[in-house]
């Protein structure tokens, strides 16, 4: 026992507070037993156990026992130490005798004396601790004087020390179990900081986990640490990835170094993958043999990162598609106004002459067609114009109804016939199994129309035009053929665009808004069909227009 | 007589530039496209030219390239006739050696003007 334990032991306040000591109420039953015995066996009144406090200016009595009614003292009374007989023993920390309180020399006028007036005889022997520490007094007492023997006085000195072993054992045994206390109190703060900490912390030895809290394992998911602990870390994270980490410590691995916020990727027991932000230390000096660590789940957290990354980027892609929707405006614009200019400069030109100049009535008439002509060409072109943008707001309805496909190819083809002012040739292929369908036939008009009018634009004078229809697969399949001059891959990915129009220094010189197909495209998807064109560049190009069969107003089959 | 090469695809603005200088002492020849009036220009010894920006075969860029390349031919004033309102397109097409250009859509007296201004 050092002095260290012996200042815990006199700090200890055993009436206070006993919880956690075992052996306190057998101590004080050994008091109880100490004094009556040496009550008995020195036939005298009372004995008693005191207890010495504040360095030495306090005592008192914790156990005492009496077989006279003249002389009771409760235990847990306390004194003045220099009032007592028992100062002299704490003093000299050896046995006072005093067979006569009323005529001993030393004792006769001392405040012990005023103060115990009926105790007349009084053995105390100190309780001496090892390192001559005194814990306190056993006293003798009676209240008249009394002899007392060597050997009386010897076999109290002899209990004193026994009581003195006594109470070393259980303080200490006490003041073990405090400490214990303590360390355990203080150990589950920690416990509890580690244990429920969102994070997850974990020791790694030797590859193999040695202790994960509960977030830890959850997050492996797993219902509790004990299912974690022992496994190898190749179970949670992948060789190469275990390389990539290792790399990153490895450059630092001979000071002891610490891991900040390594993102690490793991994989959980149910093969779910989750990034870690992982910081720590390694275990000793050089790391080799295991690393105490924090993980924290940032899986969720990243996938935010790369769900805003990849907005960001539709972001980006959108702004470029306005970026080139804006161009392709600009484009437009420029070629509408070239085309509202040309008609335009028919109709204010001749129209200025005839207002200025001298005509007959032959050639007034013929400049009024012209107008006319290039007048009705700007109407198509702004009814074109809003047409599409009706279409594409989705505020234009159909007017289905029974429809003869095949007679309405015939009659736009006898149409465009009498009207094409080129030598072209049709070829017109029409299958008489193509059924009467529903659709709205003043659209689907257009979109032969302008399929046809096409064809001519972009074919050369006296260039066959072949123009099919057929069911096919439950669907009316219709093509439209020319020998013209064809288009690339690319050209094709953009004519059913709106703004759009092949625009190389060949075909720029062709009239019109440009249009024509992307109000086609409407027409037919608004018919919930679809339109393609197959092309080879010189030797011409295909449409296919493919609708479903509709037999009753809004019903298909 | 004053001869005149229109380079000029569109019908009913070939028929006004015919009918607008009917009175004039000119003697006018309108081409299809670049390629045809190129052809015009070098048999047929114009004093001006007018043209088209915006035609097949050869647009009127072209046309002025080829012109201001050839050293018999590159005397000849060339008026591009535009559609476009596009300052920078405008500047960008008479770099191209033309002299000066008139707009769609232009009036029959604009046309004479421009003529008028050009030639002795």
């Amino acid at each position: 026992m050092n002095n260290e334990e012996f200042r815990l032991i006199q700090s200890i306040d055993i009436e206070q507070d006993n919880n956690g000591s075992p052996n306190l109420s057998a101590l004080d039953e050994t008091l109880r037993a100490v004094v009556t015995i040496s009550t008995k066996h020195f036939g005298m009144n009372a004995a008693y156990v005191s207890q010495v406090f504040h360095d030495k200016e306090l005592l008192e009595i914790v156990a005492f026992h009496s077989d006279s009614p003249d002389l009771v003292i409760n235990a847990g009374t306390t004194y003045q130490l220099k009032s007592t007989y028992c100062n002299s023993v704490a003093e000299a920390t050896h046995p006072v005798v005093i067979e006569n309180t009323h005529t001993d020399p030393t004792f006769q006028h001392t405040a012990a004396h005023d103060l115990f007036a009926n105790i007349g005889s009084y053995v105390g022997v100190p309780i001496v601790l090892s390192n001559e520490v005194v814990y306190g007094t056993l006293c003798v007492i009676d209240t008249q004087p009394q002899k007392i023997t060597t050997n009386q006085t010897e076999l109290l000195l002899i209990m004193g020390r026994l009581l003195a072993t006594q109470i070393v054992h259980d303080k200490v045994t006490y003041a073990r179990a405090q400490a214990e206390r303590d360390l355990r109190k203080s150990e589950e703060r920690y416990r509890e900081f580690i244990e429920r900490s969102p994070d997850m912390i974990v020791i790694i030895e030797d590859n193999v986990m040695r202790y994960i809290n509960l977030a830890g394992a959850r997050m492996l998911d797993f219902d509790t640490p004990h299912d974690v602990v022992g496994q190898s870390i190749h179970e949670f994270i992948d060789i190469d990835e275990l390389h990539r980490v290792e790399s990153i410590i490895a450059p630092n691995a001979i000071y002891p170094v610490t891991i900040h916020a390594i993102e690490v990727y793991l994989k959980s027991r149910t093969g779910r993958q989750l990034i870690v932000e992982v910081t720590g230390f390694p275990s000793d000096l050089l790391g080799a043999n295991g690393f105490k660590l924090v993980a924290r789940d940032i899986t969720h957290r990243k996938q935010i990162e790369t769900e805003l990354a990849h907005t960001h980027h539709a972001q980006q892609i959108a702004n470029q598609d306005l970026l080139r929707l804006n161009a392709a405006k600009s484009h437009f614009v420029s070629i509408v106004s070239h085309e509202f200019r040309t008609a335009l400069t028919g109709i204010q030109g001749f129209s200025e002459m005839m207002h200025t100049e001298d005509f007959t009535i032959e050639e007034m008439r013929d400049f009024a067609k012209d107008i006319n002509e290039d007048a009705k060409r700007l109407n198509r072109m702004i009814t074109e114009m809003l047409d599409l943008d009706r279409m594409e707001s989705g505020t234009m309805a159909l007017h289905r109804q029974r429809t003869d496909i095949n007679q309405l190819i015939n009659n736009v083809v006898t149409h465009e016939a009498r009207i094409n002012q080129h030598s072209h040739q049709f070829n017109v292929q029409l299958n008489e199994d193509v059924p009467h369908a529903y659709v709205d036939e003043d659209k689907l008009i257009q979109v032969v129309k302008n399929l046809i009018s096409n064809a001519i634009k972009y074919s050369p004078d006296g260039g066959i035009i072949t123009i099919t229809s057929n069911t096919h697969n439950g669907t009316i399949l219709l093509s439209f053929a020319d020998q013209g001059i064809g288009m690339t891959q690319d050209a094709i990915a953009s004519i059913f665009e709106r703004y759009q129009r092949v625009n190389s220094g060949a075909t720029r010189h062709i009239n019109g808004t440009g249009l024509g197909l992307p109000i086609t495209r409407q027409i037919v998807e608004m018919h919930n069909g679809r339109i393609w064109v197959e092309s080879i560049p010189e030797y011409g190009s295909t449409f296919y227009v493919e609708l479903p069969i509709v037999t009753a107003e809004g019903i298909e089959v | 007589m004053t001869r005149i090469i229109f380079c000029e695809d569109d019908p009913i603005i070939q028929k006004l530039i015919r009918i607008a200088l009917r009175n004039d002492a000119y003697d006018i020849i309108i081409a299809e496209n670049g390629a045809d009036g190129l052809m015009l220009i070098r048999t047929q010894a114009p004093l001006l030219i007018f043209t088209d920006i915006s035609m097949p075969v050869m647009d009127g860029v072209q046309l002025c390239d080829v012109l201001k390349a050839d050293n018999t031919l590159k005397h000849i004033p060339i008026v591009l006739l535009t559609a476009s309102t596009q300052r920078e397109e405008i500047h960008e097409a008479l770099s191209h050696g033309a002299v000066t250009h008139l707009g769609k859509p232009f009036s029959p007296q604009e046309l004479r003007d421009t003529i008028k201004l050009l030639l002795p």
